[in-house]
Parts: structure tokens; C-alpha cells; sequence
């Protein structure tokens, strides 16, 4: 073939190769750049159409150089990189390695769609890199380029062994880069201080809970005596917006570098979920949403609102309950809550006879209460926020309604009187005098049970972490059961979220009272008929 | 068959086995679909 008609067959070959991986890279960035990928792959098939085109016209090797700098970042960045080293080492060595030992954790698995956009990028790259040398071969070739090709021809074999040997070592090498980069190990503190950053909305609707979970952290800082390491508290008020709380999240992981995570409320749980996974540190959130917890870095500790309700359901028969009315407040936790009640309700034979939702701005009960007491059933199940949860409360006890229920709600309430005989599902407390504990110390702050075992107990998780030596992440990756102060918590092998039972309270003299604690009129009720 | 079709074979098959490899891992551990707005929880 002529040296010329070599170059151009080379160079529409190594363009449609660009323009391939192009498009896989496009596809691949779709899900991380939006749009913007569009822009991305713009620039990488009409700055080397250009550059080519140029070095067509003129043979000016500046063109053929700065083409060929575009295929290295295809090739290097896109390709060997992103294509790799992230994406095929990252999904199949990272998971045969997760699936060996917990010292490796679980990698980030994105949509079928992603992932395979990112293994065509490196087999495209494999093209650029193949055809960029040929034609940059063909551009430097003499004008005698067939006696050369033909003089090379034994040389190719040759060069093709070089080539699958040398392919092979780099393959292993790279294998074992990975296993060394993937690996988990204990690094023990500078200086011998633990960081561990307390993540928590402590403002605005979450300000009783978050204040609370702060503190019981506190707490279990404070009951951390005689180890052998420091453990010290970054706090953090995420505020209760998810969208300003990444740069709160930013702050702590990565300017601060903390050593572990205790995270409350899942929205702010998934906002902290990427930048614990990046920095390879155990976030640990008392939160509910189950797909927080990958298990690889990120954990959820907490009663699942199905667990809240085979509770609930399980009180309510006891108690020979068949009918239930709902109130409750429009709200993201709260619907969750109530869906899994009448779920587990409906699998175990109770009726719902009467069910309002009521939206934030709902101040006056009184009709609802009304309908809702016409129905006569035998128990109702209330649950929203402050302020409306007690000005709810205050009108069902106007109204005569005692028979009440909910689940977490009133260990919330600022008014817990008006709840007086209800009963209710809430996280366990194996050990009380952790509340009488937290009651001495922080008079002024209410005990919201709901998430305080947690926070005590995640916190003492990343302790004896270190203590024993152990990568924190590792540790609690190999947590399979924890006996703590919300009583026992499991895991299952390989699980990102830990498992535990809540039990029944009720409302006696005014205060939460464990149902197992309260007077046994109380414990006792049943429906009378 | 020719060394060039063998080669061509033999990197269908990587690939193949790449993408195939990469469906199953997806469907066993991929991520499990966002959350919608509704069952958002807040703890």
C-alpha cells in the first residue's frame, strides 16, 4: 500500500476509534455529569476531527502531536483510569475480594448501564492506543513504507509475543496494586486521638432528637475512661436541610479528617454516605432508610419501621384489639411508619376503621377527633410532630379519646402528660440508668429515646475498634451481634444494616415509662367489650 | 480460521464475558433503585 494511502487509511481508523470511545465515555458520564457529559463528548470527537483534518492539509506535526495528546487522555485517563483501574478492577476485583475477606470492603456498584459503559471505554481505548500508533507509524514512515512492512513481517510474531507477555505482567502487577489499594488496615491514631465527627441536625424540626443524639454521644465519650487511645467529638449541626448539609459533611470528613462517623436522620445520612465511602471511614447512622447501610463503610443502627410494627401489631393483639382509626400527620418518617402498621395489621387480622392524614398546617382537631370517636374504635393511632402532635393530643383528651397508640410519637411530644396511658413503640433501653444518667448530666435536655441507645452504642462500636486494633470499618463489617445499652443488636454476614428489636412503652405520671417497668394496670389492658 | 479471526474471537468472548460478568454483579449488589420522595424518612 502507498505510504499515503497507508496515513489515511490509518488516521479514519484511528478517528472512528476516538469517535467510538467517545460515545462510551459520553454514556459513562451521563450518570455522574448529567448533561454536561454532552459537552464532554463534543470535545472529544471535534477536537481530534480538527486536529487531524489539520494535519491533513498540512502535514504540521504540532497537528499530529496534539492529536496524539488527545488520545493519551483518552487512552490513560478515560480508558486505563476510568475505564480500569475504576470500573473492571473496581466491580470484579472488588467484589471477588469483598466476597473472600471483610478486611476488602464491598465496592459501589452503579446501574448495568454505567458499568458497562465504562468497560466499552476501556475496550475502546484499547482501539485508540492500537490505531494512534499506527498512524503516527505511518506518518513517520519513509516513502518506501511497503519494503519496510515487508522487512517488519517477521518481526511482528515477535513483537506479539513481547506484547502478550509483557501485557500479562502488567496484569498481574496492577492485580496486585489493587489488593494492596483495596485492603483495609488498622492505622493507629496520630498522636493517639481518635476523631470521630458527630453529624447530627441539632436545629429546627429535628432539634429534640438531634440534640438528644448529641448528647448521648457525649455521654459515651465521657464513659470512655481508661483506654488506651483518646476519643474526641467533632460536632456538627448538619442542619435539617439535606441540600446545605454536604458542606457541614465536607467539613468534618475531609478538612478535618475525621477518624469515624456517627450520623443521625437519613436525610442527612445520605448526604454524608459518599463522603465516608471516599474517605474510607465507618459512618455509622442512626437512621432508618436500609439502602444507607452498603455494609462496605456505611451502617444503619437503628429499628426498621417493620420492626416498629410487628411490635405494634404484635401489643395490639395482646391487648385484643381488632379496630384501629388512624391520625397522623402527612410526613415522610411518619407515613413510613404507618404504612408498615397496616401492612403487619392487615397480615394479622386488624381492622383499620377510620384513617386521616393531616397536612402541617392543620391546627384545629376538632372534626377529625370527632369523626374519628364516632367510629368507635378500639384504639387510635396517632403520631406527628411538635408543635401538632400535643395540640392533636390536647383535643383527643377534650374529647374523652384515651384509648391511644403510636409509635416513637410521644417520647417526642414536649407535653408527654397529654399522652397519659397511651402506649407505643420505641427503641429498647436495656439500661435505664443510662436515662437517669443522661437526666443528671443534662437536665435541661429531653431524653428522646428514639435514637440515644444507638448513638451510645455506635460510638462504643468504634472504640473497642481501636482498642483491639482493628480497622474501624473492618470492625464493624465483622459485627455480627452487640449487646449494648439498646440491648441486642445482629448483622447479618455482609449486611450494612444492623438488626434490632424495639419494645413497648407507655406514658405513666406524666413520663416514658418502659411498658415492663409501669404499674401493672397498665401493663395489663385490654379492650373491654 | 486465520491468527486475525482468532484474535477477533478471542476479544468478542473478553468482552462478552466482561459485560456479562458485569450484568450479574449488578443485579446481585447493584444499587437498589433511589428513594423516592415519599418514603423518605427523617431517622
Amino acid at each position: 500500500m502507498p505510504s499515503t494511502d497507508r496515513l489515511h487509511h490509518a488516521a479514519r481508523r484511528s478517528l472512528a476509534s476516538v469517535v467510538l470511545a467517545a460515545v462510551a465515555i459520553t454514556v459513562n458520564h451521563l450518570y455522574s455529569l448529567g448533561p454536561k457529559a454532552l459537552l464532554l463528548g463534543a470535545v472529544l470527537v471535534v477536537l481530534p476531527t480538527a486536529l487531524l483534518i489539520w494535519f491533513r492539509q498540512t502535514r504540521n506535526r504540532v497537528a499530529l502531536a496534539a492529536y496524539a495528546a488527545m488520545n493519551v487522555w483518552i487512552v490513560v485517563g478515560f480508558g486505563f483510569y476510568k475505564g480500569v483501574w475504576a470500573g473492571i478492577m473496581r466491580l470484579f476485583m472488588g467484589t471477588a475480594l469483598a466476597s473472600l475477606s471483610t478486611s476488602f470492603p464491598k465496592p459501589a456498584v452503579g446501574r448495568y448501564g454505567f458499568e458497562a459503559s465504562g468497560i466499552l471505554m476501556a475496550v475502546a481505548a484499547v482501539f485508540v492506543a492500537y490505531y494512534a500508533i499506527e498512524l503516527i507509524r505511518a506518518a513517520l514512515a519513509s516513502p518506501t513504507i511497503s519494503d519496510a512492512d515487508a522487512r517488519d513481517a517477521p518481526r511482528s510474531a515477535r513483537w506479539t509475543s513481547y506484547a502478550g507477555v509483557g501485557g500479562a505482567l502488567a496484569a498481574a502487577a496492577m492485580i496486585a496494586a489493587w489488593v494492596v489499594a483495596d485492603r483495609d488496615t488498622f492505622v493507629p491514631p496520630v498522636n493517639g486521638v481518635v476523631t470521630i465527627g458527630v453529624i447530627a441536625p441539632v436545629t429546627g424540626p429535628y432539634a429534640i432528637l438531634g440534640n438528644s443524639f448529641v448528647k448521648a454521644v457525649q455521654i459515651a465519650r465521657d464513659d470512655a475512661t481508661g483506654t488506651k487511645y483518646r476519643y474526641e467529638l467533632r460536632i456538627e449541626d448538619s442542619g435539617p436541610d439535606p441540600s446545605l448539609a454536604a458542606a457541614h459533611v465536607r467539613k468534618v470528613v475531609q478538612d478535618d479528617k475525621v477518624d469515624a462517623v456517627i450520623g443521625a436522620v437519613s436525610l442527612i445520612g445520605q448526604v454524608t454516605k459518599p463522603f465516608a465511602t471516599k474517605a474510607r471511614i465507618p459512618h455509622l447512622c442512626v437512621c432508618t432508610v436500609a439502602p444507607i447501610g452498603d455494609g462496605a463503610y456505611n451502617f444503619t443502627n437503628i429499628p426498621s419501621p417493620e420492626a416498629e410494627a410487628v411490635h405494634w401489631v404484635a401489643e395490639a393483639r395482646r391487648r385484643g384489639i381488632q379496630t384501629i382509626g388512624i391520625v397522623q400527620q402527612d410526613y415522610p418518617s411518619i407515613n413510613n411508619h404507618v404504612n408498615a402498621m397496616k401492612a403487619e395489621a392487615a397480615r394479622r387480622g386488624l381492622r383499620v376503621v377510620y384513617d386521616n392524614r393531616f397536612s402541617d398546617t392543620v391546627t384545629d382537631f376538632r372534626a377529625t377527633v370527632a369523626a374519628a370517636a364516632a367510629l368507635r374504635a378500639d384504639v387510635y393511632y396517632v403520631e406527628g410532630l411538635a408543635p401538632q402532635l400535643d395540640v392533636l393530643a390536647q383535643q383527643l383528651a377534650e374529647a374523652g379519646v384515651r384509648n391511644i397508640a403510636s409509635v416513637v410519637a410521644p417520647s417526642l411530644s414536649e407535653k408527654p402528660w397529654l399522652f397519659e396511658g397511651a402506649w407505643y413503640t420505641d427503641s429498647d433501653l436495656s439500661d435505664m440508668a443510662f436515662k437517669r444518667r443522661f437526666e443528671a448530666k443534662y437536665p435541661g435536655t429531653q431524653f428522646a429515646t428514639h435514637m440515644m441507645p444507638y448513638a451510645y452504642d455506635s460510638f462504643n462500636m468504634i472504640v473497642q475498634a481501636y482498642e483491639q486494633g482493628v480497622n474501624p470499618a473492618v470492625y464493624v463489617r465483622n459485627v455480627r451481634r452487640y449487646e449494648g445499652v439498646a440491648g441486642t443488636v445482629t448483622k447479618k454476614p455482609g449486611s450494612g444494616n444492623f438488626e434490632s428489636a424495639p419494645t413497648v412503652w407507655t406514658i405513666s405520671n406524666g413520663q416514658p415509662t418502659l411498658l415492663r417497668d409501669a404499674p401493672a394496670s397498665l401493663q395489663a389492658k385490654r379492650i373491654d367489650r | 480460521m486465520t491468527r486475525t479471526n482468532v484474535l477477533r474471537v478471542v476479544w468478542i468472548m473478553v468482552v462478552a464475558a466482561l459485560l456479562g460478568g458485569a450484568y450479574a454483579i449488578v443485579v446481585r449488589n447493584g444499587p437498589s433503585g433511589s428513594m423516592s420522595t415519599s418514603s423518605v424518612p427523617i431517622h
